[in-house]
C-alpha cells in the first residue's frame, strides 16, 4: 500500500482511490489470501484449544511483525520495541506451560471418570466429525 | 470523548467476536483433517452456526471502529490500546466460555499485553 500511495498525488492518499488502486497490486491480493489462510487456521485451532490459550500464543505474530519490519522493510526498531518482544516471548512461554498443565488435568479427570463419559465440550456433533476424519498427519 | 467510545466499541466487539467464534468452533467439533472436501464440509457447518454469524458481525463492527479510530488518532496510539482486547477476551473465555484460567495464564497474558503495548509504541 505504501508503494501504491507513493504513486498517487498527495491529496488522494487518503481517498477511496487508494483502495481501488490497491486492488491492482498483486501484493495486496497475496495479503488477502494469507489473511484467509490465517482465518482458516485460527478457526481450526479454536476448535481444539482454549481461547484463553490461543490468544496469547498468537501474539508471537507481533514479534514476527517487528522482525520482518526490520529485515524486509528496513524500518528502524527501537530498544523499547525489542523489550516488548521479550515480554511477549516470556508471556507466551508462561501461557504454553499452562496448556500442558491443562491437558494433564484433563487426562487425569478422564481417567478418574472412566471412558464412559464423552468429551462434554464437543458434544455429539463434534464426536461424529472426529470419527469421520483421518488422524492428523 | 468520541475516541474513547470508538475504542470501547472496538475492544468490546473484538472480544465478543473471539468468544462467539470460539463457541461456534467448539460446537462444530475438532478439525482433524487436511482433506479439502472435508474442510469445505466443516466450513459450511461453521457458517451455518448462529454463533459464527454473530461473531462475524462483531468482527466487522470492531474492524470499522478500528478504521474510524485510525482516521482520528495516530496508529501508534490505537495499536497499543488494542492490547485491551486480550483482557476482554480472557474475561469472556473465563466467564462466558467457562474456561479454566490459571494464575500463571493470567500472568502470561498480562506480560503479553505489556509486550504488545511496548512493541506498538513508535
Amino acid at each position: 500500500m505504501k508503494g501504491v500511495a507513493a504513486q498517487l498525488p498527495d491529496g488522494a492518499r487518503l481517498s477511496p482511490l487508494l483502495l481501488v488502486r490497491g486492488m491492482e497490486s498483486p501484493l495486496v491480493w497475496i495479503g488477502i489470501l494469507l489473511l484467509l489462510v490465517f482465518l482458516g487456521l485460527f478457526l481450526s485451532v479454536l476448535s481444539r484449544e482454549d481461547l484463553s490459550f490461543v490468544l496469547p500464543v498468537l501474539s508471537v505474530g507481533y514479534i514476527l511483525n517487528v522482525a520482518s519490519a526490520r529485515v524486509f522493510l528496513h524500518e528502524p526498531v527501537s530498544p523499547v520495541r525489542w523489550a516488548g518482544t521479550v515480554f511477549i516471548v516470556l508471556g507466551v512461554v508462561m501461557v504454553s506451560v499452562t496448556a500442558r498443565a491443562t491437558a494433564r488435568a484433563a487426562r487425569a479427570a478422564e481417567g478418574a471418570t472412566g471412558a464412559a463419559a464423552p468429551a462434554a465440550g464437543t458434544g455429539a456433533a463434534g464426536a461424529s466429525v472426529a470419527e469421520a476424519e483421518d488422524p492428523p498427519c | 470523548m468520541l475516541n474513547v467510545l470508538l475504542l470501547a466499541v472496538l475492544v468490546l466487539a473484538e472480544g465478543a467476536s473471539d468468544v462467539c467464534v470460539t463457541r461456534a468452533m467448539k460446537s462444530v467439533g475438532e478439525v482433524n483433517t487436511l482433506v479439502p472436501r472435508e474442510l469445505l464440509r466443516i466450513g459450511r457447518r461453521v457458517l451455518a452456526t448462529g454463533a459464527f454469524r454473530l461473531g462475524l458481525v462483531f468482527m466487522a463492527t470492531g474492524f470499522f471502529a478500528f478504521l474510524a479510530l485510525l482516521a482520528r488518532v495516530d496508529m501508534s496510539v490505537v495499536v497499543p490500546a488494542t492490547a485491551l482486547i486480550y483482557v476482554v477476551s480472557m474475561l469472556g473465555a473465563k466467564y462466558v466460555l467457562k474456561e479454566e484460567v490459571s494464575t500463571l495464564r493470567w500472568a502470561g497474558t498480562a506480560l503479553v499485553c505489556l509486550g504488545v503495548v511496548l512493541t506498538s509504541l513508535p
